[in-house]
């Protein structure tokens, strides 16, 4: 047996691409090469928490929005996201929701907690663009509560 | 066949090169495949020919299955709670402890006989020998060729740098 075939086998990669991830340590492993990207990258979209009130998080929330396009090319891999929690990131706009309504065609459960609160508009819009959608929380600080729908 | 029944019956298991083991059924049943195949074809003095796993890898996997001979069956659930976390129990993590090469036939081996937990435990050796290491270490430490262009891994870095220690 040659001792690397274990990498050519995609279920076996993916499984150890796994435990990375849940080890925060799939990163640098979306660079080793083009089949380990292909299966890593749809394996970190999948879920995405960001959580503005902590620092690390907040740099982290703000490259992601930098790469929600307004119209334009979107990332490779945004249609595997089907979980979304941006949480107390207070700056987040009705246009950036729009870019991320746009960008994100699979969500099936949308956690804003504390980062919005143009609730009318905002959940007119989710609601139009996510009809399977299982999970939704647009609270806000003042208490106001729309979870689950 | 369930377990009380069959205690202390034997099947017989031949290696890739041809070396044969007989096995108690419980023991071997820690292989979905091997269950499967003895249920169906039930008590025979016929060996089971294994031709993807060789005799030193097939020793170390029946270590494992007779260690932990008593552990209840993983259903779906427990394929989710082993899944959710990436701890190795101290005695699996001895028995881990090989050479890459070995660690990577018991890995086959335990995807080829359907070992689920086996499996798990291996990937998540491995998955513990890159963590904390950059692209270059990990294709260095592996053997793999970096077949990206330098455009392409501009273009990754770019989508997925709110990823990084991730």
């Amino acid at each position: 047996m040659v001792h690397t075939s274990i990498f050519n086998i995609q279920e076996l990669l993916e499984q150890i691409l796994h435990f990375l991830l849940i080890d925060k340590s799939l990163y640098p492993a979306l660079f080793v090469s083009r089949l380990w990207y292909r299966c890593g990258a749809p394996i970190l979209w999948r879920h995405i928490e960001l959580k503005g009130w902590e620092e690390e998080d907040r740099t982290r929330l703000e490259r992601f929005l930098k790469i929600i396009p307004g119209g334009g090319r979107k990332p490779v891999y945004s249609s595997k996201l089907t979980h979304l929690k941006i949480t107390h990131y207070y700056s987040l706009s009705n246009k950036k929701i729009k870019g991320i309504v746009h960008t994100f065609q699979n969500i099936i459960h949308l956690d804003f907690e504390g980062s919005t609160d143009c609730i009318g508009k905002t959940l007119k819009l989710i609601a139009k663009s996510y009809p399977n959608l299982k999970y939704l929380n647009i609270s806000t600080l003042r208490g106001l509560r729309g979870k689950m729908i | 066949m369930t377990s009380e029944s069959s205690e202390g019956k034997k099947v017989t298991l031949k290696s890739c090169d041809d070396v044969e083991f007989k096995v108690e059924i419980p023991v071997a049943s820690r292989s979905i495949l091997l269950k499967n195949m003895i249920e169906d074809v039930g008590e025979t003095d016929q060996s089971i020919p294994l031709p993807n796993v060789n005799e030193k890898v097939l020793k170390k996997v029946l270590e494992w299955c007779q260690h932990h001979v008593n552990d209840p069956q993983p259903t779906n659930d427990d394929d989710d709670s082993r899944r959710r976390n990436t701890e190795i129990d101290d005695w699996d993590q001895r028995f881990l402890n090989v050479e890459q090469d070995m660690l990577f036939e018991i890995i086959l081996a335990a995807n080829y006989l359907d070992i689920k937990p086996l499996l798990d435990i291996g990937c998540k050796t491995v998955a513990n020998m890159i963590k904390g290491k950059s692209p270059e270490e990990i294709r260095n430490t592996f053997n793999i060729v970096n077949d990206f262009t330098p455009e392409e891994e501009e273009q990754i870095r770019k989508e997925n740098e709110w990823a990084e220690d991730r």
